[in-house]
């Protein structure tokens, strides 16, 4: 007995010590500035970190500002947007690809490269396509004997080229983890359907869509919560000061420029716990909401 | 028996590593100590020198060799940094303590860093060395003394011009502009050269600040921050007017719209033969020399206006970190960029137009195919600071907001003035 509990004391120090260097960094990158954030937002907070008391200023100051009201509606946009054309779009895809097609290994890299690639070269790619006076887009509708759009500095259309490119982005790396959902579920059941005479429409209402849950819940809440933290393709694509990046600015944007821009550290954590809280709440709701639609088997 | 040790060595081995990796985390951060072994008498030590511009590398490599022969013990740590990270870096590091020991500045964040009692004050060690600041630039000077106090010692400067496309004016038939032009006679140009196809536009009248209004806005007898920094100019007529005299550019059509300026910036359009003229620094000059159109470019001063010709002149000073663990040797530096010898070498270099009075004259002689005195000639005779205060980033932006929609002929430039002098004023107020 003896033994053993010495073998399980090494075990939980050999365990600890694996882990170390993580918590380690986990606690100076996150748990440490997630503090550091909530603590600032009731302070003035200058330049080089001077900072001040103030109670509950950021908040009310926050609820004041137009442009936070703006910045926020734009972030509920592009969610209300991105999110379910995301999911749907990837699991078209994903069922699509499961199919007995020819090259579909072919499809399933080419779905998967944009989310191998840097979100800011993407960024700089479409920039180029958008372009109102060079770019590829434009060239081809000037031949169909359309004008030129402007698609990144019209503030009308801004926000949806931002949601094309998000999207675009974001659905390779969606479906692959929903074509895995699909590849896991048995076969034995779709044989039983199929000789029960379902169609595959049939079949995926039936048996795909129901056990695939598990997976797409998983889509949801995680697409749900980077599309609430957009930020680099907007900082990216459209111009600093422009009149479209008011109309397309997100939260995590306006937050950078409070905090690195303009100075003001307290107000952009103000804001950036308001935009915690409202992630938080959301995703609390989806929590409790999966009982209803969700199956584990 | 064996299976055990086996397990052990795997887990002492895993312990080792975890150390390792552990400090391998932190060995990146206490980079900041230097080696203090001073000898009497003799400077000695590490300075950390950070700068935004990649491209002057290899001439502060050039320096630092120089400097070496003079104190050898002196080692010249060269931090370059992109632009985009460089405030960021600058300012973390000020706030932590690993900022380096010299580093450049500019005037929008002069008043900022001097408040926050970030940076030396060398005024005495000036003097003592008898370093004698009439032999630069007069506004560059001024622009890094904040309340009395000398901060730095301009290293290069740069003044604004008229960048044009000598083929698109041999096409249509219009002569090349001379200095003593006026801003009416380039209005008349930029009509004469726009093509109704809109393939070719006279000039580029994109909302620009340090080669746009800022130019305008005095010529016109206006000003953007008052001189005690506490009111916004922008309610007055004469700012007004140096403003709109851009809008009336694009509301002619002789100017691409803010919109296709913003998508594809105004030096882009240049170098790719879809302007006319174009307004710049002579910090341009590099841009221009690695194109393909090198040879059909050329430069003129800025127009006047009613009579009033005026460039803005801005320039890079070296500043010292107060608490830095060198302070000498620093400051040694700092008095090496600053002599003659390091702005000559910069100016046979092509960095950029060096301070130093007299050496301007070879960077003017190096690259002769261009007009280029006219940028040392605004320095010495019609040049106007930068206008700052202590957040002028924050300003500049609900101007940069707030102008913009009248280049976008969304809105009148008086209504866009006023609103600007509106939430300028309240950010003065706070400051």
């Amino acid at each position: 007995m003896k033994k053993m509990s010495k073998r399980k004391k090494m075990d939980y120090i050999a365990g600890y010590t694996m882990i170390f260097p993580l918590v380690l960094g986990l606690g100076v990158f996150y748990f440490y500035p997630i503090f550091r954030v909530f603590y600032d937002s009731f302070h003035e907070v200058g330049a080089f970190n001077k900072s001040k008391w103030v109670g509950l200023q950021n908040y009310v100051t926050m609820f004041h500002d137009k442009t936070m009201w703006q910045a926020l509606f734009n972030t509920f946009r592009y969610v209300i947007v991105i999110v379910p054309a995301v999911i749907i779009l990837a699991l078209l895809l994903a069922v699509f690809l499961n199919m007995k097609i020819k090259g579909k290994a072919f499809f399933r890299v080419v779905y998967f490269i944009p989310a191998i690639t840097m979100s800011a070269a993407v960024a700089m790619i479409w920039r180029w396509m958008f372009n109102g006076d060079y770019g590829l887009i434009n060239y081809i509708l000037n031949l169909f004997g359309i004008k030129s759009i402007r698609f990144l500095s019209n503030p009308n259309l801004a926000w949806i080229s931002i949601c094309v490119v998000t999207i675009w982005s974001n659905v390779g790396y969606n479906m692959i983890i929903l074509l895995a959902g699909i590849q896991g579920i048995s076969k034995s059941y779709y044989e039983a359907a199929s000789m029960d005479g379902a169609g595959s429409i049939r079949q995926f209402f039936t048996i795909t869509l129901p056990l695939i849950t598990p997976t797409l819940f998983f889509v949801l809440v995680t697409t749900l919560i980077g599309t609430f933290q957009t930020f680099d393709t907007i900082y990216m694509m459209i111009s600093k000061t422009g009149l479209a990046m008011a109309a397309s600015e997100s939260m995590v944007v306006y937050f950078y420029k409070n905090a690195f821009e303009f100075s003001k550290k307290g107000y952009a954590s103000a804001l950036a716990i308001f935009l915690f809280v409202i992630i938080m709440i959301i995703t609390a709701v989806q929590m409790k909401l999966q009982k209803k639609w969700v199956n584990y088997e | 028996m064996k299976w055990k040790t086996k397990q052990k060595c795997k887990k002492a081995g895993a312990f080792g590593l975890s150390c390792l990796m552990a400090i391998g985390c932190f060995s990146g951060c206490g980079k900041a100590s230097s080696n203090d072994s001073k000898k009497e008498g003799e400077i000695s030590g590490e300075v950390r020198y950070a700068f935004w511009d990649s491209a002057q590398q290899s001439y502060f490599e050039k320096c630092a060799e120089k400097f070496n022969e003079k104190y050898p013990d002196v080692e010249i740590k060269l931090e370059p940094s992109s632009w985009d990270e460089y405030w960021t870096k600058l300012e973390a590091g000020a706030t932590g303590g690993s900022i380096a020991d010299v580093f450049w500045m500019n005037g929008p964040n002069i008043i900022k860093y001097a408040d926050g009692d970030i940076l030396m004050d060398v005024g005495g060690q000036i003097k003592e060395s008898g370093i004698d600041t009439e032999k630069y630039p007069e506004a560059l000077v001024d622009l890094y003394n904040v309340d009395g106090k000398q901060y730095a010692i301009p290293k290069d400067y740069d003044t604004i011009g008229v960048w044009y496309n000598k083929k698109i004016f041999d096409e249509a038939g219009v002569p090349y502009p001379t200095d003593d032009w006026t801003w009416d006679d380039m209005v008349d140009i930029a009509k004469q050269l726009t093509k109704a196809d809109g393939s070719v536009y006279g000039i580029s009248a994109e909302y620009q600040t340090q080669f746009g209004i800022y130019n305008t806005i005095p010529a016109d007898g206006g000003y953007v921050i008052s001189d005690d920094k506490k009111k916004s100019g922008y309610d007055k007529e004469e700012t007004q007017a140096g403003v709109q005299r851009w809008v009336d550019l694009i509301e002619e059509g002789a100017s691409p719209s803010q919109s296709s300026l913003e998508e594809t910036s105004g030096d882009v359009q240049f170098l790719s033969g879809r302007l006319g003229m174009y307004w710049c620094g002579s910090w341009f000059l590099n841009q221009v020399i690695d194109s393909d159109m090198k040879d059909d470019i050329d430069v003129v001063a800025v127009p006047s206006i009613n009579g009033n010709k005026i460039s803005v002149i801005h320039g890079i000073g070296n500043c010292i970190y107060k608490d830095t663990k060198n302070p000498e040797a620093a400051w040694k530096w700092v008095e090496f960029l600053a002599g003659e010898e390091a702005n000559k070498l910069s100016a046979e270099m092509g960095a950029a137009i060096p301070a130093y009075e007299g050496t301007a004259d070879i960077w003017v002689d190096k690259y002769n195919e261009y007009n280029l005195t006219s940028f040392v000639k605004a320095a010495e005779e019609y040049s106007t600071p930068y206008p700052v205060s202590k957040n002028t980033a924050e300003w500049e932006q609900y101007q940069a907001e707030e102008l913009k929609k009248a280049f976008n002929l969304k809105t009148d430039v008086k209504d866009a003035c006023d609103e600007v002098a509106k939430k300028m004023n309240e950010v003065l107020a706070d400051e």
